[in-house]
């Protein structure tokens, strides 16, 4: 098998490069979809029968709490890669990939918790939904905390690259705690494979807002990616170009 | 839908305004974090490269250099 | 793929599914733990202790809250479609407390196996709909409950 696309891709340097083409249009798309779901969720679309205005949160939590779980799926995917193959990119993607996942499942909490004070008449209960997304937020911060411990940079890829792997084992657990046992929380609305169980106007803001998320935080993951890119491969004279390039740029 | 209406959120606006403002701080933070870390980390690597210029053009200027600071 | 590599995959498979297995075991082990209520039938079986704090799981009996005209206590009826157990409360209910409406409940069951509680959660299903079309839904099935007599006459 040929091999030469995958060493290709996991260059740092063509990372940097096409990055920086992709970027803006991320970014871009990203904060046109957000106006149009925050301007279809606000606006345009109807309260809910049982929950009335309260309902408008579902369209900041249902995507956080997603990207929440797709980002430390990246997250382990990349560090998976990463360890097996020895690529560095890979590792570079599972750091970026950690900070953003964090954000995102602390807003799933937080809005969470914003949701079940008015309508379940309680901020926080420790169901296994409930319980399952904080131990998340635990894994992040752990994958975070142990990659900082370590004095050399690889070392730390490698030991905190195998707790992202083992923490996957949490992520269907999150999916399926609604369905395995009985929580306060309730089942999954549009993971089902049925007819979403949604009005129309309600999907279409929540579709916006999970797109703009996800696109958000890729934009966010390539930005952190290309710092780490830049820190780590400082000796190389293409880096040393770009940085002192920019100093030439400025002082124009 | 008067303006009252619409910040009130049908009794619900304390909560709904303080997820949307969550967020909003959260995704900005998100942004101007890695922002800042670029420039924090593109002044550190010119001052490295400087300073590796210097040592390798003026080997002896960087020893005397080095001797006066300890 | 070279040795390495292949060495290095192994030992990523084997430690999630290593892993996997043994959380599976634990959870499987601790099902009745994790689970955060107790249905009402579970109660009526003796499976859940008395006189300590648990959870109690179900849906509001319709026409079965009876409210004090002079306090805040409320009495309803809880079921699972199997059992019913009769619930005590004083204090505010949820936004969401309603007939027919799923609740969970913390506090005590007691030896004539009353629950008294001193907590009350809503727990909300997964459709989302506007007023006017829940408005409909119910229209139209009170209409197919009126309509089906007839058929049959």
């Amino acid at each position: 098998m040929n091999w030469q696309w995958f060493h290709r891709l996991s260059s740092p340097k063509w990372f940097y490069q096409i990055s920086e083409r992709w970027l803006p249009w991320v970014m871009g798309v990203s904060l046109v979809l957000m106006a149009a779901g925050i301007y279809q969720g606000l606006f345009n679309s109807v309260p809910d029968y049982q929950q009335g205005e309260s309902v408008r949160i579902m369209y900041l939590h249902v995507p956080t709490a997603f990207a929440s779980m797709m980002f430390y799926m990246v997250m382990a995917i990349a560090a998976a890669i990463g360890y097996i193959w020895r690529i560095k990119l890979a590792h570079m993607a599972a750091i970026s990939a950690a900070p953003v996942g964090a954000a995102m499942t602390f807003l799933a909490l937080f809005t969470g918790a914003f949701w079940g004070k008015p309508m379940w008449g309680t901020w926080w209960v420790w169901d296994a939904r409930l319980t399952s997304e904080l131990i998340l937020l635990f894994l992040y911060l752990g994958f975070i905390s142990l990659h900082q411990a370590f004095e050399d940079r690889e070392v730390g890829d490698r030991a905190a690259g195998v707790l992202a792997m083992v923490g996957v084992v949490n992520i269907p657990i999150i999916h399926f705690s609604v369905e395995w046992w009985n929580t306060l929380h309730q089942g999954a609305t549009i993971s089902k494979f049925e007819k979403p169980s949604l009005d129309p106007s309600m999907l279409i803001a929540l579709l916006l807002m999970i797109f703009a998320v996800i696109l958000f935080c890729s934009a966010i993951m390539m930005y952190r990616m290309r710092n780490e890119v830049l820190s780590r491969e400082n000796n190389k004279s293409w880096v040393k170009e770009v940085v002192l390039g920019k100093q030439i740029g400025k002082m124009k | 839908m008067t303006m009252h209406e619409f910040f009130d959120m049908g009794g619900y606006g304390f909560y709904v305004w303080s997820c949307y403002a969550a967020t909003a701080v959260v995704f900005i933070a998100l942004f101007v974090m890695v922002k800042s870390q670029r420039s924090r980390l593109v002044k550190q690597l010119q001052r490295q490269y400087r300073q590796e210029k210097r040592a390798t053009k003026e080997p002896e200027l960087k020893a005397s250099h080095n001797a006066a600071q300890v | 793929m070279k040795p390495l590599r292949k060495r290095r995959l192994m030992f990523v498979l084997s430690i999630v599914i290593g892993v996997g297995a043994a959380v599976a075991l634990g959870l499987f082990a601790m099902k009745q733990n994790i689970n955060l209520f107790y249905s009402p039938q579970e109660i009526v079986q003796g499976n859940a202790p008395k006189n300590t704090l648990i959870r109690l799981g179900g849906l509001v009996v319709a026409g079965s809250v009876k409210r004090a005209p002079d306090s805040l206590k409320v009495m309803f009826d809880l079921t699972d479609n199997a059992e019913n157990i009769t619930v005590s409360y004083e204090g505010i209910l949820p936004d969401l407390f309603r007939e027919g409406q799923g609740i969970v409940t913390m506090g005590e069951l007691k030896d004539d196996g009353n629950f008294v509680a001193s907590e009350v959660l809503a727990k909300h299903d997964e459709n989302y709909m506007s007023p006017e079309v829940a408005e409909a839904i119910k229209k139209a099935e009170a209409e197919a409950k009126a309509r089906k007599p007839k058929t049959y006459n």
